[in-house]
């Protein structure tokens, strides 16, 4: 009957699978380098890692060469790797004060301490397709050096401890409980900021951004916040020695932080403390601006709540996570023959029943 | 031991916000005002005390932010009041307060034993399942299994309401207000609950509508004798309806007799005005 | 681009690529398994758990895969099904990630698999005592088409309070003159909770009932796994005066093994005929090779 559902499984898988393969390889009949990938598609394998929720760029590289650039895939691949590794420590909560800085902006102030530091940005940069990336050789008299930045990054006060020197922010909640662990206890409504924050540091990127959007253009439970200040650098990763039981470093990870002020629409005319921001807080792995700055905007929406879409909960936090959202649309490619067989056999039934009684009625009429 | 009353509520208070010492002072009919001037907390109801008798039906009548609403609301469970209690006649023989039940039991309560008619019909209905449907869903509550039973009953008390049998499988946002209202009435009356709380039934209808829903409140008075107590801002609604009548202002109990009584003879100040309002 | 068995041949790179039998580590399948437990200690009761990321989309049976894996010993004999089927695409996929990352014999005759993973059908041969049927389950809230909100669903659970599902059957009477939800029909298991058996057909809820063998549920996007152990009553929400039915082939015989009274597989054929085959392969085959009635 010529149906492959029917007959042949595995030979349409290995013959699906050969095409594929041929892809990657392509006419040159060898795959992309996956370090020359994790050097200069850097923020294609940083979305990776954010949205696949493991910090490894060289295996990140490798998903994304196997994906064929497929971002949504890549990190699929990333994530189902993850399952397959022991947790053998948690890590030791890191001050992002420490963080060794290579790109520091505050939109807040025209000048804070430190002052602003671009870094590698197109911020300013007109887009404008550049031909010459397609020429061989273009870029050969070009001698500057990879690391742009040689010198020690610097390390700098946030702009956040300015405002609570002032009282204007709260101090951080320094007794804040064990946070809880997505990955091993699913969340639960009303969710806590750890598992809040959590699952939007592994959100969707497209998805976070158009959530935040939403929520500035009305959609929100106010029109927009300051971004205090947003930073790409490199903090300290430090898990307790097994047996001194000693913070020990055992690496640094790559992150882009986001720190927004609000001020809350909520407050009684008649309270009675002293006015503070709220502080919207964004981390992500890697060098991912919007979606730093969307999860700083969706931390606040959520803590406020509210009746718009972008407030509530369960509508976000159940829907952004690209690989869940991507898997479950995907899904209905896959065969249905059976379902569909018990609904067409109610839609013919009932289609039977509908004649048989117009058939009555006509000849009553009679 | 049967108690004489169908719902007894004892001290029943409601407060919105945090509290401080100076709330009781700042807020009442002697203050004008529901909310604390210091530290902002509204004082929704306090200190309110009724019985009610079988078959009788109770008036509460005041402005809006007096506190009437929210006395129902507390009743049905909707809110938890800051104060007091209150006891059903068919809730533990009237011994135990109902504000302690434990959820099951309030959902019990809320299905079966009483019947909370919104000023909203929004409020009470799902506007986008037929009004068979909302009534069904009480019934099914009470594990009502056949669809002609629920069919006949829904009929039955769509008649009563006067809701055309034709709109039973018709969705209620499609209806009229007054329609609405009345497919409201049919729902809460299915289970024939002991107590029947109407908040504002009439409130932004026609008038011609209005008397319509009266009379037919009227009529499940005089043939089913169900115990009522009538939320108005309308004191013409309650001298048609209520036998006893409590005036409230700011929160507060300013007056309560028979409904006669008390607009033949009005004591408080709040009272003589509304009364005089009223002619 | 590889099946796991080819990575775990090629060794990736040193030191990575080598994956523990049943693929998951030792301790979430562990995790998986006390959340089983607890499953069948309360009869449909759903249970959270900490889904992992599997290399099979959330969607395409995450649930039901990590459930086998974790139940899986060297032991054991596995079947794997999608709609009925052992040749289907997705289920070669899901049954290649099992073998390969275990080593464990396969069959598709159901009365030889000790662990028999499906997706949307229960087959035809009845369970027998020590076999565990394990599905995939798309959406384990039997709630979800009256109420989007989990945190509702769960306190409605936790009452009881099954009213508006009733009121969803009703309303569909009166649109449709009969109860027409066809696939995943929501069930009462031990008298306690509602419970949605993932979506197989109306013809295989019956076979739910007081059963021999036992019925893990796993929904991996949504992370939750339940069960309905052996012997339990499970029983379909109707109405007295429109009871529960299953689909009915009346006159329709298998164009392969002549089965009657089995769910069938409807196909068009290339001249426009419409021809009927059992939708359990399985069973199918066994007829055709002698050994089944």
């Amino acid at each position: 009957m010529g149906y492959t559902a029917m007959q042949g499984g595995l030979s349409a898988i290995k013959a699906a699978e050969d095409l594929v393969r041929r892809r990657t390889l392509g006419r040159r009949r060898h795959a992309l380098d996956p370090s020359e990938v994790a050097e200069k598609m850097s923020l294609g394998v940083d979305r990776v890692m954010s949205e696949g929720g493991l910090y490894d760029p060289a295996a990140a590289a490798v998903a994304l060469v196997q994906a064929e650039g497929d971002l949504h895939e890549a990190s699929f691949i990333v994530r189902a790797y993850r399952s397959t590794l022991p947790r053998i420590a948690y890590s030791i909560p890191t001050d992002t004060g420490e963080m060794r800085v290579l790109r520091r902006i505050t939109p807040a102030f025209q000048f804070a301490p430190g002052g602003q530091l671009l870094g590698a940005t197109r911020d300013y940069t007109q887009r404008l397709l550049d031909w010459r990336i397609a020429e061989p050789g273009s870029f050969a008299e070009d001698q500057a050096e990879p690391d742009a930045c040689r010198a020690e990054p610097p390390v700098f006060t946030r702009i956040a401890d300015l405002l609570r020197a002032e009282g204007l922010l709260p101090a951080p909640n320094e007794s804040s409980p064990e946070p809880d662990d997505i990955t091993r206890s699913p969340i639960v409504f009303p969710a806590s900021r750890s598992a809040r924050l959590q699952t939007l540091a592994r959100a969707e990127t497209g998805s976070i951004t158009a959530f935040g959007y939403s929520s500035m253009r009305g959609y929100g439970t106010f029109a927009h916040g300051t971004v205090a200040e947003l930073r790409v650098g490199l903090i300290p990763f430090r898990i307790r020695h097994p047996y001194t039981g000693q913070p020990v470093k055992v690496g640094e990870v790559q992150v882009t932080e986001a720190e927004e002020f609000t001020i809350s629409p909520h407050r009684h005319p008649n309270a009675e403390d002293v006015e503070q921001f709220a502080l919207g807080y964004g981390l992500v792995f890697g060098q991912n601006e919007r979606k730093a700055i969307a999860m700083a905007m969706l931390d606040r929406q959520l803590a406020e709540g509210g009746g718009a879409m972008a407030s509530q909960e369960e509508f976000v936090l159940m829907h952004i996570d690209g690989i869940e959202a991507t898997g479950f649309v995907e899904h209905l490619k896959l065969p249905h023959y059976v379902e569909f067989q018990s609904i067409l056999q109610g839609m013919r039934r009932r289609r039977d029943r509908h004649a048989a009684t117009t058939t009555e009625r006509e000849a009553a009429l009679v | 031991m049967n108690s004489p009353w169908v719902l007894r509520v004892d001290g029943l208070g409601k407060r919105y916000g945090r509290g401080c010492g100076l709330c009781s002072k700042n807020t009442g009919p002697l203050a004008g005002a529901n909310s604390c001037a210091n530290c902002g907390s509204i004082l929704a109801c306090t200190n309110v005390s009724f019985d009610l008798l079988p078959g009788e039906t109770l008036g509460i009548v005041g402005e809006s932010g007096s506190g009437k609403s929210t006395v129902l609301r507390c009743l049905f469970l909707d809110e938890e009041p800051t104060w007091g209690s209150a006891y059903l006649s068919g809730f533990h023989r009237g011994e135990r307060d109902i504000f302690t039940a434990s959820p099951p039991e309030r959902r019990e309560l809320r299905a079966a034993t009483m019947g909370l008619a919104y000023q909203n019909p929004g409020a009470g209905l799902n506007l986008h399942i037929t009004a068979g449907g909302n009534i069904a869903e009480r019934l099914l509550n009470v594990r009502v299994r056949s669809v002609a039973e629920i069919r006949d009953r829904a009929g039955y008390l769509l008649r009563r309401t006067e809701v055309p049998h034709d709109r039973m499988d018709d969705i209620p946002a499609h209806f009229s207000g007054g329609m609405q209202q009345r497919v409201q009435l049919a729902k809460v009356m299915a289970n024939n609950p002991s107590v029947l709380l109407l908040d504002e039934l009439t409130t932004g209808l026609d008038v011609s509508v209005q008397a319509g829903v009266l009379d037919l409140v009227r009529e499940l008075q005089e043939q089913l004798h169900i115990a009522m107590v009538v939320v108005s801002h309308d004191l013409g609604v309650i001298r048609l309806l209520a036998g006893r009548t409590m005036v409230m202002k700011d929160g507060q109990v300013v007056e309560s007799g028979l409904t006669d009584q008390v607009l033949e003879d009005p004591h408080h100040p709040y009272t003589q005005l509304l009364v005089a309002s009223m002619t | 681009m590889s099946s796991v068995a080819t990575l775990v041949a090629q060794n990736v790179t040193p030191g990575r690529g080598a994956y523990n039998f049943g693929f998951l580590d030792e301790t979430t399948k562990r995790e998986v398994r006390r959340a089983l437990l607890k499953a069948v200690a309360l009869p449909g009761h759903q249970i959270p758990f900490g889904s992992r990321e599997m290399p099979v989309a959330r969607g395409w049976g995450t649930g039901g895969i990590q459930v086998t894996l974790s139940i899986l010993g060297p032991d054991d004999t596995v079947k794997v099904i999608d709609q009925g089927a052992d040749e289907g695409v997705n289920a070669w996929n899901i049954r290649r990630l099992v073998t390969d990352t275990s080593g464990v014999p396969t069959t598709t005759d159901s009365r030889e698999a000790t662990i028999i993973q499906t997706r949307h059908r229960i087959p035809e041969t009845p369970l027998r005592d020590g076999q565990v049927l394990v599905f995939q389950v798309p959406m384990p809230e039997p709630l979800r088409m009256v109420e989007p909100s989990e945190r509702k669903t769960r306190a409605m659970h936790a009452q009881a309070d099954y009213s508006r599902a009733w009121v969803y059957l009703y309303e569909d009477v009166v649109r449709r003159g009969e109860i027409s939800h066809a696939t995943g029909y929501p069930v009462m298991v031990a008298g306690r909770y509602l419970l949605s058996p993932s979506p197989i057909p109306r013809w295989d809820v019956p076979k739910l009932n007081m059963a021999d063998g036992l019925y893990l549920f796993g929904a991996g996007r949504e992370k939750r796994v339940y069960a309905i152990p052996p012997h339990t009553e499970v029983v379909p929400i109707d109405f007295e005066d429109y009871p529960f039915y299953v689909e009915s082939f009346p006159d329709r015989k298998c164009q392969k093994c002549g089965a009657e009274a089995v769910y069938m597989n409807e196909v068009v054929l290339d001249d426009g005929r419409h021809a009927f085959t059992c939708s359990d392969s399985g069973y199918c085959d066994s007829r055709l090779t002698g050994g089944v009635e």
